[in-house]
């Protein structure tokens, strides 16, 4: 009984007195984080802990950031003292050695990861101290680690040399511009297909990282806690990838452009460039940022170089689109005040994030936190969809794209259609899916109303227009609608619809905008009146034109196929008026396609037309597309019919990302 | 351990289906002078045909539950329960039915002389094909909308047309819908429940003897021996990798095993089974399969699913443990918020059916010779989907819909107007198909892809084949109630009808022998019990087709009576100078006998079907007027507010000043990770 008592006494003195017999003060590296490297099959690597008081401090957990209910790493990621315990004792002034590993499973599909590992200590000034960590996949060299954002730094790094061009040589005329820019955007388009073939479908959010892969992360204004934080999951990849090849599509459609190349290349690389930005952003300022950088640039590129009342259209699309960025930055703002406290990438704790997949992790439905009078949580999923709605062109909020598009350069136009307004439509994934999942799952049958009224009244809009280039971005804003019911719908078929709507709408749309621009560029009107005949003058432009109305009506053998099909399959399941408006809708899309587009080809050359004064240096008739032009056009419409036949390539990458998506969303588990 | 018994489809995987798919498209390369075009289009066409038939004839060594061959070209889409694949498959019934397209194919391009228009019709017949051999809705779907699409080209075709072709895919992604999710499970107060059964299960298959249950828990079953050999077959998931044991499944060549395969060796007793199918599903289990010693063990997947063979091994697995044969039940039983599922699936692959055969009101042009391809697929996918027997009193109703629609199309050809002959026959082969008559299906889509081949002779020529249409559609009918000899006399009937009326070409009357052949060829032993309609049997056994029910069966044989009646008036107005045409005509005079009355209620009908027509010109007219006022109302709502918003633009110079800092700071900021 007697050494039961003293036992247990010497215990109580151990735990209580111990901590306060060691009151040290923690101090651990700061700066990039701590990169494991490969040794015989694992990934390893150490770094001190120093106690920089006269009193011992005591440890008592060393841990990675991650468990079973939050998953941040990959499994078999260790955090030990050298001696292999995960506590102990530092003396005064005294160091020791941390040592992580990471043993990879043999199926792990995790090659890459950033997180920390947190040290509790008795130093209760520093609190809960976190080192962070990070490991690289080393196959593909130094690039490999910098996928991203090589891809969205070539164009800037093109916008940037264009500029100095510009001031350097007083006006920027010649060549030069528009080499600069196609090498550019070439290499964009590479690198984004490299990053492409590194990424694998089969990681599951489960196996840490959040899902995202090719994540790069740097803390660069540590004051406000802002990162750049990039990575592509499923959802963002395959419109990554689209975009990039838009990119150089574009240069080439405008490669004979006459007024200020210079600007004109350099504004458009920006826009380029932000628009990538924004859909591989995960910290949210950076991804406002990006959305406002895009903005601005085509603003100033319609404003400056559009044609017909080109300065109406950009001042709308500013508007609309400037004050959508305003209620986006708002919602942002408040989740970031109303989130716990985070760390950056080297540990720094910060008492909010900005971090998309850290404010994911925050339950803001629960919070009591309020905004505009209204729970936090509604509020800002109001904000944020209205915002994002607004510069996606979604309806009711479309009513800056077709006029956009039609006073823009086709180039312009097409990176507007894939770039801009699909980063914003990504947004909603992010923000309005991943981070307030009970808010969607709170307003899915307002949003998917509003989808399938989008959906149907863009349709029937389209079928009353006579501009051709109207007509395809109403298919565009009906096609969003379409992903919006998807999303909505919450079942993990609809939503894949969804992801697929983002790439596939936005590729059709900027391949119509390319292929209208050379019709436009020889026949001066796109009134669908004036223009018949098509087919007989210029076989090759009605072939381009016909396969990206038909990829922007979504009929099968184009990529937009997949779309109607999954959502329709999807939405069926739990909001079978939904997905009749859809199908419905679907129909309406396809007269309003198959109109013009029958009267385009077939017939003959109106004599008014032909005897017009565009067609006087051609003697009348309507030259065929140019070498130039078909290389401008090839890629999107090849990319559309290629996955019209053969989807996998998308859907197979989106599938787990959308899965792990449906999971936080869906109120009962159906697939 | 066996969980269910029934004759589940073991495909064996093969190229042959894709072969034959794309044999067609090596007519397709139009280089070349037009002859050789012609010539090369007609080879690539007759190799597809020739293939198509050495498999049937082959296929007749097999087990009925193995005439079939797969080719998977791939997953489209799959998430969760869905897996859209994407592939094609032969079965003696696929096999016909791409011999038709072939035929009818090169009955058209042997009238062309254009090289653009041979390449079009080849690469068409490339599509139909996948169409007639696809394995599940998703090739369907596509190779039916590139079908389309290029018909459209193919033929002057109307705006109306492709927005018909769309309304009929989304009718087929509907139904589609519809059927995976109730397959899959049930809606409970508007709540959709899933099944919480396993989706794979070992199967039996019907050749096995079925097991008896053991009543004695001291007798066990028999021990097996050591070495002894079992085979495992799967037909789903096409890419999936099997663990057997914790270990890649191999083959005998000891090449890892991909789904789908077929008689894989692996060693008689238990295991525990594993398919690794990739991103966007989660692994299936089974965690014990008992493998008997020398029997054949299959896996199949149950619930949600949307390819056809598939669909019948659920509706087995689910039905076949009663011991009898699949009732449907399953299905029957389901509902889609308060109205039946299989109804509405029914309703809106009829709807499609209608409108990519052109039936009326969905034709709004005449001529259009190629959408006999289309038209054969149309029937397809009728037949393939083993669903006809789903609901009886549904499948009823929509057999006589559209045999009643074959009737309204039939008098507007009194009109004139060939292509609504087209329009009778695909719905009435429609009509036979969801009564559980696959040859009635077969025979009136050929028929209906032979008379449009030749719709250049003139109407009155489609009128001669009249007669024999009725009469082998009266002997596939009248078989399950009258047996052979009634079939027999009617099929010759048609026979010597059409070589009185002396006007038919060289392909039907190959058609029509080729039918009678297989007739004849067939046990007449199984005539006496046999319910179902004779073709089901000899043309697609791996259809498990329902009986057929009497009463739609009766009431679509009076109505194609009824349409040989209205044909054979028409046929009086052409002049019939020969002995042998007179002889027709008094061999037709009961039919001429009641031609004042059809004349009458043809006028009747011509006049619904003109005002029909009137009604969808009304709602092409409501469409765009609603679109232009939606337009009008989006300049005017939407876009007005912003109308003015007109900013000052910055000059060049001074966007030359702000355009370095921007793009070098926007640079700078991209690079922040390399130099971290």
């Amino acid at each position: 009984m007697g050494k039961l008592i003293g036992v247990w006494l010497a215990f109580a003195i151990l735990f209580f007195a111990g901590p306060s017999m060691a009151r040290g003060r923690i101090v651990v590296p700061r700066g990039a984080p701590l990169e494991l490297r490969p040794a015989v099959g694992n990934y390893e690597a150490s770094f001190d802990v120093k106690n920089d008081s006269d009193d011992p401090l005591w440890i008592s957990r060393i841990a990675p950031r991650t468990d079973a209910d939050d998953v941040r790493l990959p499994r078999r990621v260790t955090a030990r003292f050298e001696s292999g315990q995960t506590s102990g004792t530092i003396p005064p002034h005294g160091t020791a050695r941390v040592r992580v590993t990471w043993a990879p499973d043999r199926d792990t599909h995790v090659r890459s990861f950033y997180g920390h590992v947190m040290i509790t200590s008795t130093d209760e000034s520093a609190g809960e101290v976190a080192v962070g960590i990070a490991a690289h996949d080393k196959r593909l060299g130094p690039l490999g680690k910098h996928l991203l954002s090589t891809a969205v730094l070539l164009p800037l790094l093109g916008a940037a040399l264009l500029a100095l061009f510009l001031v350097a040589s007083g006006g920027g005329r010649g060549r030069q511009p528009r080499v600069v820019a196609l090498v550019m955007s070439l290499a964009c388009a590479a690198v984004a297909l490299a990053a492409c073939a590194a990424f694998d479908p089969e990681l599951l959010r489960a196996e840490g990282g959040d899902g995202f892969q090719l994540v790069e992360r740097a803390a660069f204004a540590r004051s406000l806690g802002v990162e750049m934080f990039l990575g592509v999951d499923g959802v963002s990849l395959p419109l990554f990838v689209v975009c990039a090849i838009a990119a150089p599509c574009g240069v080439l459609a405008a490669w004979e452009q006459r007024q200020s190349p210079a600007v004109f290349f350099a504004l458009y690389m920006l826009l380029v460039g932000a628009s990538l930005g924004a859909i591989v952003a995960l910290d949210g300022v950076l991804f406002v940022f990006c959305l406002a950088l895009a903005l601005a640039a085509a603003f100033l590129l319609v404003g400056l170089f559009g044609r017909g009342d080109a300065r109406a259209a950009a001042g709308r699309m500013l508007v609309l689109g400037g004050a959508g960025l305003a209620l986006v930055a708002l919602a942002l703002g408040a989740l970031h005040g109303a989130s716990t406290r985070t760390f950056l990438v080297d540990g720094s704790p910060m008492p909010h994030a900005w971090a998309l997949p850290e404010l994911a992790r925050v339950d803001f439905f629960a919070s009591k936190a309020t905004l505009l009078g209204g729970s936090l949580a509604k509020s800002a999923f109001v904000l944020s969809f209205v915002g994002l709605a607004l510069l996606g062109a979604v309806f009711p909020f479309h009513a800056w794209l077709a006029s956009a598009l039609r006073s823009a350069p086709p180039a312009v136009g097409a990176m507007i259609a894939v770039g801009l307004t699909r980063a914003a439509l990504v947004g909603v994934l992010r923000l309005d899916v991943a981070v307030l999942p009970e808010s969607l799952r709170w307003a899915a049958s307002a949003v998917g109303a509003l989808g399938a009224a989008g959906a149907l009244y863009a349709a029937f809009v389209a079928v009353g227009e006579r501009n051709f280039v109207s007509i395809a971005s109403f298919a565009a804003v009906s096609v969003s609608g379409v992903a919006l019911v998807g999303l909505a719908s919450l079942s993990p078929q609809a939503m894949l619809g969804s992801v697929s709507a983002l790439a596939t709408s936005g590729a059709a749309l900027a391949a119509a905008v390319l292929a209208l621009g050379a019709l436009r560029d020889r026949t001066g009107t796109l009134e669908a009146r004036d223009l018949r005949g098509l087919g007989i003058e210029a076989p090759l432009l009605a072939c381009a034109a016909a396969v990206a109305a038909l990829a922007c009506g979504a009929v099968p053998g184009t990529a937009g196929f997949w779309t109607t099909w999954l959502v329709g399959l999807g939405a069926v399941v739990r909001e079978p008026g939904l997905a009749f408006a859809v199908l419905a809708g679907a129909i309406v899309l396809a007269a309003s396609q198959a109109i013009p587009l029958v009267s385009l080809l077939r017939g003959r050359l109106p004599d008014a037309l032909r005897r017009s004064e565009a067609l006087a240096p051609h003697g009348g008739r309507i030259p065929d597309l140019r070498p130039r032009e078909i290389a401008a056009l090839a890629p999107l419409l090849l990319l559309l019919l290629v996955l019209g036949f053969w989807p996998s390539p998308l859907l197979g990458r989106a599938a787990n990302t959308v899965r792990d998506t449906n999971d936080l969303v869906s109120p009962t588990h159906v697939e | 351990m066996f969980e269910v018994f029934g004759p589940i489809a073991r495909p064996a995987p093969g190229v042959l289906p894709l072969l034959l798919a794309l044999a067609p498209l090596l007519g397709a390369l139009a280089f070349g002078d037009a002859r050789l075009v012609r010539l090369r289009a007609l080879a690539a066409l007759a190799a597809s045909g020739l293939g198509a038939v050495a498999f049937f004839a082959w296929s007749f060594r097999w087990p009925a539950e193995q005439r079939l061959v797969v080719a998977s070209l791939g997953v489209a889409a799959r998430v969760g329960e869905l897996d859209l694949g994407l592939g094609v498959a032969l079965d003696p019934l696929g096999a016909v039915l791409a011999l038709a397209v072939s035929v009818v194919a090169a009955r058209l391009v042997w009238a062309q002389r254009s090289r653009r228009r041979i390449a079009l019709l080849c690469a068409m017949a490339s599509a139909m094909q996948f169409v007639v051999l696809a394995d599940g809705a998703a090739t369907l779907a596509l190779g039916f909308g590139v079908a389309a699409l290029l018909g459209g080209v193919l033929g002057r075709v109307h705006s109306a047309h492709f927005v018909a072709d769309r309304a009929a895919d989304v009718a087929w992604i509907g139904a589609a819908a519809v059927l995976f999710w109730t397959l899959g499970g049930s809606w409970i107060d508007g709540q959709y429940a899933p099944e919480l059964e396993p989706r794979l299960v070992v199967v039996a298959s019907a050749s096995s003897p079925k097991p008896q249950p053991v009543d004695d828990d001291d007798e066990r079953p028999p021990p097996i021996a050591r070495g002894a050999q079992s085979s495992l077959s799967f037909g789903g998931l096409p890419g999936a990798h099997v663990l057997l044991d914790g270990a890649w499944l191999r083959d005998a060549r000891k090449h890892a095993v991909v789904a789908p395969f077929a008689d894989v060796p692996i060693a008689a007793g238990a295991h525990t089974v594993r398919l690794h199918v990739g991103a966007g599903a989660d692994d299936y289990f089974v965690p014990k399969l008992d493998a008997p010693a020398n029997q054949p063990t299959t896996l199949a997947l149950r619930g949600a699913t949307t390819t056809f063979r598939e669909v019948g091994d659920d509706l087995v697995a689910r039905d076949a443990p009663d011991g009898v044969a699949p009732g449907w039940s399953a299905l029957a039983r389901r509902n889609f918020f308060g109205v039946s599922a299989a109804a509405i699936v029914l309703a809106l692959l009829g709807l499609g059916l209608a409108a990519r055969a052109r039936v009326a009101p969905f034709a709004p042009s005449t001529n259009e010779p190629a959408r006999a391809l289309a038209a054969l697929g149309a029937i397809v996918v009728l037949a393939r989907l083993p669903i006809g027997g789903a609901a009886p009193h549904a499948a009823a109703f929509i057999a006589g819909a559209l045999a009643l629609a074959s009737l309204l199309a039939a008098t507007v050809a009194l009109g004139g107007r060939a292509s609504a002959i087209l329009s009778a026959e695909i719905a009435l082969a429609g009509a036979g198909a969801i009564a559980g008559a696959p040859a009635l299906a077969v025979v009136h889509a050929s028929l209906a892809c032979v008379l449009l081949a030749r719709e250049s002779d003139g109407g009155v020529a489609l009128f001669a084949l009249a007669p024999t249409r009725a009469a082998f559609a009266g002997a596939c009918m009248a078989l399950p109630f009258g047996g052979l000899p009634a079939a027999l006399v009617l099929a010759a009937s048609g026979v010597a009808s059409w070589a009185l009326a002396r006007r038919g070409s060289g392909i039907a009357s190959g058609a029509i022998a080729g039918a009678l052949a297989l007739a004849l060829a067939v046990d007449p032993r199984t005539f006496g019990s046999a319910l179902e309609p004779l073709a089901s049997r000899v043309l697609a056994p791996s259809l498990r087709s329902a009986p057929p029910a009497a009463a739609p069966s009766l009431a679509i044989f009076g109505l194609t009576l009824a349409i040989v009646t209205f044909a054979f008036a028409a046929s009086r107005r052409a002049p019939r100078p020969t002995t042998a045409a007179r002889a027709l005509a008094i061999a037709e005079a009961p039919a001429r006998a009641t031609s004042a009355l059809a004349r009458a209620i043809a006028a009747a009908l011509v006049e619904l079907e003109t005002r029909a027509a009137a009604l969808v010109r009304a709602a092409d007219s409501l469409v765009r007027g609603v679109g232009s006022l939606a337009s009008m109302a989006d300049e005017v709502a939407l876009v007005s507010p912003t109308k003015h918003a007109r900013f000052a633009l910055p000059s060049e110079r001074a966007l030359r000043y702000v355009l370095v800092p921007v793009a070098i700071a926007a640079a700078a900021l991209f690079a922040v990770p390399w130099a971290s």
